[in-house]
């Protein structure tokens, strides 16, 4: 057998000319780690040459990787196309990065010197001494311009921990000491925070040297490898149990520092220090996606990490790798009875072992030995025993408090251009009196000058003695309280807009608690834009921690993030009655809102005749305020019902929305949704969230929303015969259709809820259609990506006749060497 | 029914040939800016060919290799890096008449990197127009009154005086950037660059039976660096190259000893080359193969003559493996042991077994006459070595 011979780990990027590359003679092998723009593509293995000729790295990498190369450049073209370019100029983020360390000064070193080469800055440098034995690191860290600080009980999570507690920035940055950061590691990650779901950002670590054995098999063996693909991992899309174990290497993870006031610190017990030895990530990243957060996946955020170089350390590490990741599979599995946990353990023994076995036995090089694969499986053997150790290992150390952050103060009100208008805010409100009083005190909070706003309050039928509550307030502004017989949210905002006396009128639902600045933030809007203007406000869903609860929070950030990209096109879809400011005399020439419409649709309606007036639209992210918004499932199903019987209405008056409403595939109804039905499938889905079957839950509640949906239709109309003539004509018209030009730059951008249809062109042909896109939901250039690229692959061919022809168009010639004899 | 070759370059413009109708199948050597990317058959039917339409169906089936080849194109390397430009001396090894010498050196003399010089070796084989033919081209004659490739090659090698030396033969002719492409594969650590090798001509059954039978002496479109540091050391030599389109450091070659007779059977395409690329390998220098350095080869026109070469080459094969084996210790046996099971049963013994129930391709008698080099292949190599050893004691030999 040969012996094994080093291999030297080299950083090829595509941007720049590919160079000859010197190797030292102790090296058998290169291998390039090739990235572009910023992009990680893949790995390519070549033999050492004394001077790796830079013809031949291009070959390697073209035959190796040319097909991912491909997809990245369509991935791109695409982009450009639909023009989802991100917002720019956004303020990067602070960020402290938390190096924990024990008792390792030259890695230390290594790793400090390469913080200092980061592009972005960070705001400190953190670096947590766990329970030194000797002088030596605080020494390293007197020479660099580093925070030190000393955790005396052990552990990498109490570090961790210690760390988090001590970081000022508003993302927390984690990297080991025996790790080197890439200079970019920390750029744009303004870009990724605009989704304020995401609050986990995780990258690539790839080996920083493989000169030994055991790190060439670590490596082989998987080592810390999690794809080249960027991926956005969202909680209420996938199973968090088994999905955390697939987002990278706690090495290189970025959190944002307020996720842990909201789903805690670090669990002390596992992790490296402990008996439970790893996996404390894997818990982390679970509690962000159980949560219904999102985790990025970023593998052009690059960190090198130096493996263990001796075969005696390989095998420990194998074996804590079976053991804890077993151990966060059991903690799931017991404490929070995640099912789905059982298929992490199964991986293991069925998935890994056998792999390792396949792979002994066919002899591939650089294979571990049996020993090792069987000390894996032990180790996951172990793991209940571990666990049990662990925790009393933590016995009488004093769990660390987290500070709770102050809540940020508002900027005091300043006038700079036009005098801002006065507002007549107006609140219509039915029994639900706390949630108005809050409001009302809210509303006295504003930083906004009590002498330029109103309030007014139009009881829609409260029957819980709101009036005299609200009249016996004592507030510094102005407040009229109107009661009327109940006839729904839109007569009672009517009625509002009738008694608003200032020029300005802001709609504020009973379950909205505004912010400090919203009365400010709407008025300067209306000051700044002129005339005719709608200013959109900012007002996410406050969850409970429910399912649907969190499906609806990711929603509406969704929808208020899409206002905000670039080159935005407004339509309908954007238009919400809640926190939204416009011209009184605007209301009052379009006649109000139409009192058909008691629940809701009445916000689309309104914009349909809205936008013939062509006001100017903004949104506002600073008017935020918190919606407690009804987000039981129950809640939900009651309210598609009436959307349901609602829809008729609106395609009765405006026979011109078919297309966009979801009534649109309500024609052909073969089994009539009933009562019990509805509530049988509510049962259900309550069941399955008891039994934390996420992917299964989704299937039912959507399929549930759908069938109240149909319900609430069939209400509104007397026969499905009356259904077929009201939807059926309409909905047999053309479909409009998005052309994409992948040539061309921006040709569609925004929302866009005409689009039934995207088209991708290039040169003036077709490459091909999606089809069915949308149905009156939300659209945009980040969706129409994901549609498109579905086409990839059958307009492959036709893509590369394009790039060839771009250098002549191709011909024969006749052979050189047949000249017949 | 015989194929006609064409070339499709995909990125520029160029007349259309009619194909006669007695070719019954047109085979397109696809390339993109002198990059070959495959072969691809289409049926020679009535009617002028579409060029746009023939490109389209050659992108359809070599789509990745296209890609890859485009990728080449936009990926820049920094200056100055493109290889080394030493001098050069180009061997023939001649045989046969003096008309297909003299387009062989007509093709030589036709390269855009011109040789620094052309020896033609004569193995006793070439008649009186020989010497007239050469002195047309440029070329020194030098004659050698041993038969076979390996001895004139060894020739050649002491009357070269340039650090490189490619070898080619007279049944072979050199596309015009073969000789830059060939140069452009050396630099420090790789000590031998072998080419592509595509059929001139396509005219009679024995000549399809090699190409679509055996795969001819192509070794695939895709640059590959054979070396021992990447999974351990290989034993394909039926892999590395091709004698008619292989080029050595002359130092590299001296070093090794240069090529051993014993190895080469007569009137095969494969001989002692397998032998020396392997030796070169195991001595921990780099091999590449070039697709872009193209010779068109005349393959053996009659049955008989096919089949004489399909077994010649599987015992010059078995031979090299023989060799290894020689050399091998320990687990490194089993894996020669292994390759040569390789040869005996899965391309021939396993295809013949199917065969003897079933009709098509390849014929029995050309995978007999391929199973029989194989098994003979080691025995002779064994004879000949003694023989060899016997013969050395001549001094007229050793000089």
């Amino acid at each position: 057998v040969s012996a094994f011979e080093p291999i030297k780990v080299v950083h090829v990027s595509l941007d720049e000319p590919l160079a000859a590359l010197p190797v030292e003679e102790r090296y058998g092998q290169v291998l390039l780690v090739v990235e572009r723009a910023g992009r990680m593509l893949g790995r390519v293995s070549l033999p050492a040459l004394p001077v790796v000729p830079a013809e031949v790295q291009r070959d390697a990498i073209t035959q190796e990787l040319g097909e991912r190369v491909w997809e990245d450049g369509f991935r791109e073209a695409l982009a450009r196309a639909c023009g989802a370019t991100r917002r720019t100029g956004l303020p990067e983020p602070t960020v402290s990065v938390v190096v924990c360390t024990r008792d390792r000064p030259d890695d230390l070193e290594r790793c400090l010197a390469s913080l200092e080469q980061l592009e972005q800055r960070p705001l400190e440098v953190v670096v947590v001494d766990n329970c030194p034995s000797d002088e030596r690191t605080r020494e390293v860290c007197d020479r660099h311009t580093v925070r030190y600080v000393l955790e005396p009980f052990p552990g990498q999570t109490r570090a961790r921990n210690r760390g988090i507690v001590e970081a000022r920035g508003e993302l927390v940055a984690f990297t080991d000491d025996d790790c080197v950061v890439d200079p970019r590691w920390l750029n744009g990650l303004a870009v990724e925070l605009e989704d304020p779901l995401v609050m986990g950002i995780t990258g690539f670590v790839a080996p920083v040297e493989l000169e030994t054995e055991a790190q060439a098999m670590f490596e082989a063996h998987g080592g810390f490898f999690w794809g080249y693909q960027r991926r956005v991992v969202d909680g209420t899309q996938v199973d968090p149990a088994t999905t955390a174990c697939t987002l990278g290497a706690g090495a290189n993870s970025i959190f944002v520092r307020r996720l842990f006031e909201e789903v805690g610190l670090f669990a002390e017990d596992l992790g490296p220090g402990t008996p439970a030895r790893a996996a404390d990530d894997f818990d982390m990243y679970w509690r962000i996606l159980a949560a219904g957060y999102r985790i990025v996946f970023d593998p052009a955020r690059l960190i090198w990490h130096r493996h263990r170089r001796e075969q005696s350390a390989l095998r420990r590490i194998l074996y804590e790798y079976g053991l804890s990741s077993s151990a966060y599979a059991l903690r799931r599995l017991v404490r929070d009875r995640e099912l789905s946990a059982l298929r992490v353990l199964t991986w293991w023994w069925f998935t890994h072992f056998r792999h390792d076995v396949a792979a002994i036995l066919r002899g591939r090089r650089l294979r571990i030995p049996l020993g090792y694969a069987l000390r894996e499986v032990w180790g996951t053997l172990m793991a209940p025993w571990a666990l049990m150790r662990s925790r009393r290992s933590r016995r009488g150390i004093p769990p660390l408090e987290l500070p709770p952050a102050p809540p940020p103060e508002p900027a005091p009100f300043k006038v700079t251009g036009a005098p801002p208008p006065s507002i007549s805010v107006v609140i219509p409100s039915c029994n639900r009196c706390d949630l108005l009083l809050d409001l009302l005190r809210a509303l006295a909070a504003q930083t906004y000058p009590a002498e330029a706003f109103e309030a007014v309050v139009v009881l829609d039928g409260s029957t819980d003695r709101s009036a005299e509550a609200v009249r016996a307030l004592d507030v510094p502004y102005r407040v009229n309280v109107v009661e009327q017989v109940n006839a729904g949210v839109a007569a009672a905002r009517n009625r509002g807009i009738e008694e608003a006396k200032e020029p300005i009128v802001l709609f504020i639902d009973d379950d909205i608690i505004p912010g400090r600045a919203c009365l400010a933030e709407h008025a300067t809007a209306h000051a700044e834009a002129g005339p005719n203007h709608v200013a959109l406000g900012y007002c996410p869903p406050v969850t409970d921690g429910g399912w649907w609860a969190q499906t609806v929070r990711a929603w509406w950030e969704d929808h208020y993030r899409r206002k905000l990209s670039p080159g935005h096109v407004w339509t309908y879809v954007d238009f919400v009655t809640g926190n939204t400011s416009m011209p009184r005399e605007l209301l009052r020439e379009l006649g109000g809102f139409d009192p058909a419409f008691r629940v809701s649709r009445d916000d689309w309606e309104l914009a349909v005749r809205l936008f013939q007036r062509n006001p100017s639209f903004g949104f506002y992210p600073g008017t935020a305020a918190k919606h407690y918004l009804n987000t039981s499932l129950e809640g939900a199903v009651r309210l598609q019902r009436k959307i349901g019987t609602l829809d008729v209405i609106l395609t009765r008056r405006h026979p011109e929305f078919v297309p966009h409403l979801p009534i649109a595939n309500a024609t052909g109804i073969r089994r009539e949704p009933t009562e019990r039905e509805l509530s049988g499938g509510l049962a259900k889905a309550r069941l399955l969230e008891r039994m934390r079957a996420r992917g299964k839950w989704r299937a039912v509640s959507g399929r549930l929303l759908w069938r109240a949906y149909l319900r609430g239709v069939l209400d509104g109309v007397s026969s499905k015969e009356d259904l077929t003539a009201l939807v059926g004509p309409l909905h047999s018209q053309p479909h409009s259709t998005i052309r994409v030009q992948l040539d061309g730059a921006a040709a569609f951008g925004g929302v866009a809820t005409e689009a039934l249809e995207l088209e991708l062109r290039l040169d003036g042909r077709s490459l091909g259609r999606v089809g069915n896109v949308t149905q009156g939901g939300q659209w945009d250039a980040d969706q129409a990506i994901r549609r498109l690229e579905s086409l990839a692959w059958p307009a492959r061919a036709e893509l590369l006749e394009a790039e060839l022809n771009g250098s002549g168009a191709g011909t024969l010639r006749a052979g050189a060497g047949v000249d017949g004899d | 029914m015989a194929t006609r070759l064409l070339d499709l370059e995909l990125s520029n413009g160029g007349s259309l040939p009619d194909v006669p109708l007695r070719y019954s199948r047109i085979r397109l050597l696809v390339q993109f800016h002198g990059i070959p990317l495959g072969f691809v058959d289409v049926e020679n039917g009535r009617g002028a060919l579409d060029p746009s339409e023939l490109s389209a169906t050659a992108l359809r089936y070599l789509e990745r290799q296209a890609w890859a080849a485009s990728l080449a194109r936009h990926l820049t390397v920094a200056d100055g890096q493109g290889g080394e430009r030493a001098p050069v001396t180009v061997v023939v090894a001649g045989t046969g008449a003096g008309r297909r010498l003299e387009r062989c050196l007509t093709a030589i003399s036709a390269q855009r990197h011109a040789a620094d010089e052309v020896l033609v070796i004569d193995t006793t084989g070439l008649d009186g127009e020989a010497f007239a033919v050469s002195r047309r081209a440029g070329a020194r004659l030098v004659e050698v009154d041993r038969r076979g490739h390996a001895a004139a090659w060894n020739r050649g090698l002491r009357e070269a005086r340039t650090p490189i030396v490619a070898f080619t033969d007279d049944r072979c002719l050199p596309d015009s950037g073969w000789l830059g492409s060939v140069l452009a594969g050396f630099s420090p650590g790789i000590d031998a660059v072998t080419g592509l090798v595509v059929p001139a001509e396509l005219e009679t059954r024995a000549q399809e039976v090699f190409e679509d039978g055996f795969a001819g002496l192509c070794m695939g479109f895709e640059p590959v660096l054979h070396s021992s540091h990447t999974g351990g050391i290989p034993y394909r030599p039926r892999y590395y190259g091709v004698g008619c389109n292989m080029a050595f450091r002359r130092e590299a070659l001296e070093r090794l000893g240069g090529f051993d007779p014993a190895v080469e059977a007569r009137g095969g395409a494969l001989g002692a080359e397998a032998d020396v690329l392997q030796r070169l390998i195991e001595s921990g220098a780099s091999v590449a193969y070039r697709p872009g350095a193209i010779v068109r080869r005349t393959h053996a026109r009659a049955n008989r003559a096919l089949r004489r070469e399909l077994h010649a080459d599987a015992r010059a094969e078995a031979a090299a493996l023989a060799a290894a084996f020689g050399r091998a210790e320990g687990v490194e046996r089993w894996r020669v042991a292994s390759a040569y099971w390789d040869l005996i049963w899965r391309r021939h013994a396993a295809v013949l077994v199917r065969r003897a129930f079933r009709r098509g391709q390849p014929p029995r008698r050309c995978l007999l006459a391929g199973l029989l080099g194989g098994l003979v292949g080691p025995a002779t190599y064994a004879s000949s070595r003694v023989f060899r050893s016997f013969r050395s004691a001549d001094p007229s030999e050793s000089a």
